[in-house]
């Protein structure tokens, strides 16, 4: 088991690598100058021309690559063009924020899809069924950031029970959690739906019956654990997913968290703030995809035999 | 009177779906005495696997409904049955093993849990003596007990259908049907899965239905034959009835074994039968049969044959009205 | 479905016809999914003829201050915008626009997707091992940043914003595509085909691609919906198709200040979205149960 999460924790870095060429690539196309962007329009040429010696911006791309892997490895990312602050530094203030925005956004979002889907799936063709059902489709068209403005329109402008910016109170949270949670919970609900219905249809299900089970233990003991595995995969996956989203919605409700760091700091130019972030967040996602996959070794018996040998 | 443990009588079944109404058994009369293996056989699509579920009751929900007849199993109509009665009778006084055992048994629970579960569900004891029933049950089907805790993929297929065997037997059931147990098996596997539910049948004197369209596994193994085709059973009999040359028989049963190739003599070619079995959504007139006998009567068109019985012997066809076969 | 007469190219013919046949009258039982298609049709025509229906320059580009932010009335059906602008023309003329970007993307992707995953999945070995691994890197990161971070070094623009959108969607493509091919590739008429001598370029044509078909349609169907809604995300930050181009993304982000005093600026972008969405889902649920019926129950 051991030498499966090994081998998994070793396949990040050079996932990681790979997303930092990505991302550094991209950047390097970037237009704009950020020695312009620093000391101004009107900076004289010297100076211009020596704070791009310092940053290294004259270099070319394969040295000036090596050399970020060089400091990343040792864990240096560089300063933030805008700020001149170690890019970490802004980083790791507006992380949390982040984080728990993505972190209640995800559980609330599978607390609702995951049981329902399973309910629906059960008692197919049932009231509950097309009611969720219906719900889910609506819901999965809905684009995140309008259900937020939606929510902030009624919740925040008409009503006036919660806040539509900020994150001054826990209060704050709920409108931004509730707009990034719905549409993936209706993502999630209707591929634990047909996870669900495709277990049931199953010989092995049909041969519980055959022994007499009823169908509290047939759905439970049987379909239940069976239907879980690809769940919790695709659980994984809408994380990923809502971490992009979480740039958005911070965006709708002026939250500062690092999704509106990396759209400043692109609009900036601010290469290595931007490297910074986006790579934090690719490894926070590859770490919950890794987690995932070691749940899943642990629930099948399959793979937990593949790496115990 | 006493010897008989199931019989079926004019039982019909139809599949409901959105469009059509499929007729999967129109008719069927049956008896399985204690002790006694009948064979079940035709071709796929024929109704025999719907038969089977039948008796469990586990066709699927809403789509498979029995519309008339009875299905007496110790004297009790199970057609009229419970959830809850058949739940007490199901893998308890009928089991049933299916036919593809690579996707029978559960992924993620242990075969030693999955036999004990059965045991669970109908037997008493404490948890000392059901896992010894386990252990003494793998025994009997030729699986070490220190293989309990392992999982189905760790076993080839003939080792899965020893599984389920296993299971099908742990709480000695009076009937067991098998649907084709052994077509997904290689065929040195074949004889000796049907070795051990042999055996098994003689020490626990189960009554056994096996399903198959291999007549070699039906010569091998059963005391009674019934042909099926498109829902009905066209003949019916036992093992020397059916499969004595001297006899009439029905055109379908005297197609089927000659389709049989014979090693001792020599042909040029295969012998099939003309035609394809009719579709169950629109089923000829008159006797099912008919569009591909070779000795089809103008009467077969529109007249659906009675049995024509003959001791144990009974066949379904107009050739044989009137006559003694 | 009878079983009559059978004729060796008959029975080929027979069966090709009737396949798609009985997936469209199957699909055509499905309620939902007509009024999915419906809508999607209605919209096409929307998007074709929206010079007819509304005049792009004056109605939606040109800015009239006098008639700024009027509610719904009967000369502005939606009402005006903070330009004076007159919202319904605008929400018109947004459905080429978000129709474009989704139905060209996907297209794109599903080219350059089918032929990596293809190739994956046929050839396997290291080839397969070299693309996957390429996806894996991509794919972990969160494909929103990932189009944020195109856009940012290509420039905004409605060019641009495909590029970005299409490259973080090909992976998950690339995938589909490739379990199509390697479920069918194991399959023993391969073999046949391949024993026989058949070109291999043939074979994936003629033989694997359109039994993998089926999944792939479904996929693309709810592609081109998924990518509307980014697409719509990201010109609501900006870094997408800017103004003065009536995209209903852009058009919300222009809504927001105005939320207060001009909600229904907010709803009507909004709700075409979700409606375009919507039936494209709808089409893409419909397919999928018209394909493989047995899933239903």
């Amino acid at each position: 088991m051991y030498k499966y999460i090994l081998k998994r924790l070793l396949i990040v870095i050079p996932v990681l690598l790979g997303v930092t060429f990505i991302v550094f690539t991209i950047m390097y196309f970037t237009p704009g100058d950020p020695v312009t962007l620093i000391l101004g329009q009107d900076a004289p040429m010297e100076a211009k021309e020596q704070l791009r010696d310092e940053l290294g911006l004259n270099k070319p791309f394969v040295e000036r690559y090596v050399s970020f892997v060089g400091n990343a490895f040792k864990g240096d990312f560089g300063y933030s063009y805008r700020t001149g602050s170690p890019v970490f530094l802004e980083i790791f203030s507006r992380f949390p924020t982040t984080l728990k925005l993505a972190i209640s956004s995800i559980i609330l979002a599978t607390m609702i899809g995951v049981p329902i889907g399973i309910l629906s799936a059960v008692k197919q063709y049932s009231t509950l069924d097309l009611i969720s059902s219906v719900s889910a489709m609506f819901l999965a068209a809905i684009p995140g950031f309008w259900l937020g403005l939606m929510m902030i329109l009624l919740f925040s402008l008409k009503l006036g029970w919660l806040p539509s910016n900020g994150i001054e109170s826990l209060a704050s949270y709920v409108l931004p959690t509730i707009s990034l949670a719905l549409p993936t919970a209706a993502q999630i609900l209707r591929l634990t739906r047909s996870a669900m219905l495709e277990t049931i249809r199953q010989d092995y299900i049909r041969t519980a019956r055959a022994k007499g089970a009823t169908e509290k233990i047939v759905i439970w003991r049987h379909a239940l654990i069976n239907a879980l595995l690809p769940v919790v995969t695709i659980v994984g996956m809408h994380f990923g997913t809502l971490l992009g989203g979480t740039v958005i919605t911070e965006s709708v409700y002026a939250i500062p968290g690092v999704g509106t760091l990396v759209i400043n700091s692109i609009r900036m130019k601010d290469t290595p703030q931007v490297l910074a972030a986006v790579t934090l967040l690719s490894a926070l996602f590859c770490f919950i995809m890794l987690s995932v996959d070691i749940i899943y070794a642990y629930i099948d018996p399959r793979i937990k035999a593949r790496y115990t040998k | 009177m006493e010897n008989r443990l199931l019989e079926i009588k004019d039982l019909f079944i139809e599949y409901i779906s959105d469009d059509s109404i499929v007729k999967a058994v129109n008719g069927i009369n049956l008896r399985v005495d204690k002790g006694e293996t009948l064979g079940l056989v035709g071709e796929t699509g024929a109704g025999k696997t719907t038969t089977a579920l039948s008796i469990m009751k586990l066709l699927p929900l809403n789509i498979g409904v029995i519309k008339e007849g009875q299905i007496n199993f110790n004297n009790k109509d199970i057609v009229k049955s419970s959830e809850a009665e058949m739940r007490l009778i199901r893998g308890n006084n009928i089991s049933m093993i299916f036919q593809d055992p690579m996707t029978s048994l559960n992924p993620v629970m242990t075969i030693g849990d999955q036999v004990l579960e059965v045991l669970s569900f109908h037997s008493k004891g404490t948890k000392e003596e059901l896992n010894a029933q386990v252990d003494d049950m793998l025994k009997l089907v030729g699986i070490l007990p220190a293989r309990k805790n392992e999982y189905p993929h760790q076993f080839s297929g003939g080792m899965k259908q020893r599984v389920v065997i296993a299971i099908a037997l742990a709480c000695n059931p009076k009937l067991i049907i098998a649907d084709e147990p052994t077509t997904a098996l290689d065929v040195t596997i074949q004889a000796q899965v049907l070795d051990i539910m042999e055996e098994l049948k003689r020490k626990l004197n189960t009554s056994m239905i096996l399903i198959t369209h291999d007549l070699g596994v039906v010569a091998q193994t059963c005391d009674k034959v019934a042909i099926m085709y498109a829902g009905e059973i066209i003949e019916n009999g036992s093992i020397e009835d059916i499969f004595d040359k001297s006899r009439g028989h029905h055109p379908y049963t005297v197609g089927l074994f000659g389709s049989i190739p014979d090693l001792k003599k020599g042909s040029k070619r295969l012998n099939p039968i003309e035609g394809l079995i009719p579709d169950p959504r629109e089923l000829p007139a008159g006797c099912k049969f008919h569009p591909r006998c070779p000795k089809c009567m103008e009467i077969c068109k529109s007249i659906i044959p009675k049995d024509v019985v003959n001791g144990s012997h009974i066949i379904k066809c107009h050739l044989f009205n009137n006559t003694v076969v | 479905m009878s079983s009559s007469e059978i004729s060796v190219n008959g029975i080929k013919k027979y069966k090709k016809k009737s396949k798609s046949y009985e997936v469209w009258k199957r699909y055509r039982k499905n309620k939902a999914a007509m009024v999915g298609l419906v809508i999607i049709c209605a919209l096409i025509l929307i998007a074709i003829f929206a010079n007819v229906i509304a005049d792009y320059d004056t109605m939606a580009i040109e800015q009239h201050a006098k008639q700024r932010l009027q509610g719904p009335s009967k000369q502005n059906l939606f009402g005006t915008d903070a330009y004076g602008r007159d919202v319904f023309s605008r929400i018109i003329h947004g459905s080429r626009i978000s129709l474009f970007i989704g139905i060209a993307s996907t297209a794109f992707c599903l080219l350059i997707g089918g032929l990596l995953g293809a190739l994956a999945g046929y050839y396997g070995g290291m080839l397969d091992n070299i693309i996957m691994r390429v996806l894996d890197t991509i794919m972990s990161i969160p494909p929103i940043l990932l189009s944020l971070s195109i856009v940012a070094a290509l420039g905004a623009g409605m060019r641009n914003l495909m590029i970005a959108v299409t490259i973080s969607r090909i992976p998950s493509f690339t995938r589909l595509i490739r379990a199509s091919v390697l479920t069918v590739v194991g399959e023993e008429y391969i073999e046949a085909a391949k024993s026989c001598g058949t070109r291999e370029y043939r074979i994936i044509l003629v033989h694997i691609l359109p039994n993998a078909i089926g999944p792939i349609i479904v996929q693309a169907t709810m592609a081109v919906a998924q990518t509307i809604l980014t697409a719509a995300g990201l010109s609501f930050i900006g870094m997408g198709i800017q103004p003065p181009a009536p995209e209903w993304g852009a058009m919300l982000s222009e809504a927001r200040e105005y939320m207060r005093y001009a909600p229904y600026l907010t709803i009507f972008p909004g709700l075409a979205i979700v409606i375009s969405a919507l039936s494209l889902n709808l089409i893409g649920d419909g397919l999928r149960d018209a394909l493989d019926p047995k899933l239903k129950n």
